[in-house]
């Protein structure tokens, strides 16, 4: 494949886990958690698996890698974010980290899409 | 500022969508209702997502407005996206995509492909591409009315099996492919421990960190796809990367940053599994002529290159690999496979090295044998004296 098929790959991929991310947010940030119950049960697994097995999942490798690029994952403990994710937690340190997590993840997808863009060698 | 922006640009948006709807062609043949669908679908999902954007109107908390404007920056970026690719493919449609089309349906009823075959365009700007969500592979214009780089259709094919489809078939080889970097996380953070323990150099940990990154997040799939194409249609494939490398490649041993491996890796990753499935002769001469390659292009091995592609990794994903494709029940090639595409990407490989010279004459014939087996559904490709020659073996 050349390059800009394998990046369109990426691309999905991280598009599906950013759009994941920011309804959990809107859900949290709207309803107070009680609207999106199935996006947050599929980001607190996600989440779980980032701190336990992050090869168990091609989204949570993605996120993994995503995470340790940008030097993020030191500040791990994202199972007690998942936990509160379950809980409907709408707190400011909740929200700040999966903004933290979002805005990672929208740099990387803006790179991803200008790559695909722009690159055509083999 | 938001919830005006919103106001003003989203309704044009959801319109330029519906737009786009409306310009999909009603009289194009079967084998693009898979892209049809494709990109209705899509559509209605970025039309769906504009509208709860509308709906929410840019309102509320900071973080509520930041995570509206990366949703609506991803929105566009995938309307932009359908409209360049798939509308655009869409319309200009046209017998060479016909023929490409029709290639790749007999490719995948010979190999048993356990997915929807992907729609083919020859609007390639550059080589061969797959983009998964659309499932549409893109060729060069004129790659149809040749044979040597055939072969690369079957990697684009491995491509969408390693997309999850929740599909228990494809989910064979997605464990096999998971289990590949579970076993890269932890060949990696082994060889951090032993430098850790030694008090290596800082540079070469930072290399390991990077190396592990690039094999999961990018080389796993390009192996797992060469390793798709080379089981399912044996040594031209493997020949067909040669080939690449003469006319496009440059240090066969590069410890790259971008997203592919090395093409030496690759290689012995292919001899590798043409070894595993009953290709040892074949192997044995694409070696001894990969080597001639790698001479006459100077390249040298790197330090970092045996650490960054050991022999034991690429060991591993060789047998995931065959094991998964196994396991989807796809139809393995072997030195007795009959199937007709199969034979002839083979049989090209062998004249081109019997003959040289008058290769490219047989290959005018036995391209427009292709054609009317793909366009009749003929039993066998015949094309002149040359009918039912051997291939590779």
């Amino acid at each position: 494949m050349s390059d800009p098929g394998l990046y369109t790959h990426l691309y999905g991929q991280l598009r599906d886990c950013a759009e994941l991310i920011d309804d959990v947010i809107v859900d949290l940030e709207t309803a107070a958690g009680v609207g999106g119950a199935r996006q947050r049960k599929v980001l607190s697994a996600l989440l779980r698996a980032l701190d336990s097995a992050p090869a168990s999942d091609v989204s949570a490798t993605l996120l993994w890698n995503v995470l340790r690029k940008n030097k993020t994952q030191r500040r791990a403990g994202w199972s007690e974010i998942a936990d509160a994710i379950d809980r409907g937690d709408a707190s400011g340190e909740v929200i700040g980290r999966l903004e933290e997590l979002a805005r990672v993840l929208e740099v990387e997808r803006a790179e991803m899409n200008s790559r695909m863009h722009s690159s055509n060698a083999r | 500022m938001l919830d005006e922006y919103f106001h003003g640009t989203v309704p044009q948006l959801i319109e330029r969508g519906r737009l786009l709807k409306g310009k999909i062609p009603r009289d194009l043949p079967r084998d693009y209702e898979g892209l049809i669908r494709a990109c209705d679908f899509e559509l209605d999902g970025i039309i769906n997502r504009l509208r709860e954007l509308q709906g929410a109107a840019g309102s509320g908390s900071p973080a509520l407005q930041h995570a509206q404007l990366r949703k609506f920056r991803r929105a566009v970026a995938d309307l932009d996206h359908i409209e360049t690719t798939g509308i655009a493919v869409l319309n200009r449609a046209h017998g060479d995509d016909h023929h490409a089309n029709r290639l790749l349906y007999r490719i995948c009823r010979e190999i048993k492909y356990p997915w929807v075959t992907p729609t083919v365009t020859t609007l390639s700007t550059g080589y061969f591409y797959i983009y998964t969500k659309l499932n549409l592979m893109f060729i060069p214009p004129a790659e149809g009315s040749f044979l040597l780089h055939l072969p690369d259709l079957y990697h684009e094919l491995g491509h969408p099996l390693l997309t999850p489809q929740n599909n228990p078939v494809l989910d064979r080889l997605l464990a096999c492919y998971l289990q590949c970097t579970a076993m890269v996380h932890d060949y990696f953070a082994d060889r951090r421990e032993a430098e850790d323990m030694r008090r290596g150099p800082q540079a070469f940990k930072e290399s390991i960190d990077r190396w592990e990154i690039l094999w999961t997040k990018y080389w796993l799939v390009e192996f797992f796809c060469d390793l798709f194409a080379v089981v399912t249609l044996g040594p031209a494939f493997a020949w067909a990367h040669l080939h690449l490398f003469m006319k496009k490649g440059s240090d066969a041993f590069a410890v790259s940053s971008g997203g592919h491996p090395a093409d030496d890796a690759r290689m012995r990753a292919l001899l590798a599994t043409l070894r595993q499935i009953g290709f040892n002769d074949a192997a044995n001469a694409i070696g001894a002529r990969w080597s001639e390659a790698l001479r006459l292009s100077d390249g040298v091995q790197g330090p970092d290159y045996p650490h960054c592609y050991p022999d034991e990794l690429i060991g591993f994903v060789v047998g995931k690999a065959i094991e998964g494709i196994r396991a989807m029940d796809c139809r393995i090639a072997t030195p007795g496979t009959g199937d007709p595409v199969h034979m002839l990407l083979n049989e090209a490989w062998v004249k081109f090295w019997t003959d040289p010279q008058s290769y490219h004459r047989w290959e005018s014939d036995a391209v427009k044998a292709l054609l009317d087996h793909c366009q009749n559904g003929t039993a066998n490709i015949r094309h002149g004296a040359d009918a039912g020659a051997e291939v590779a073996r």
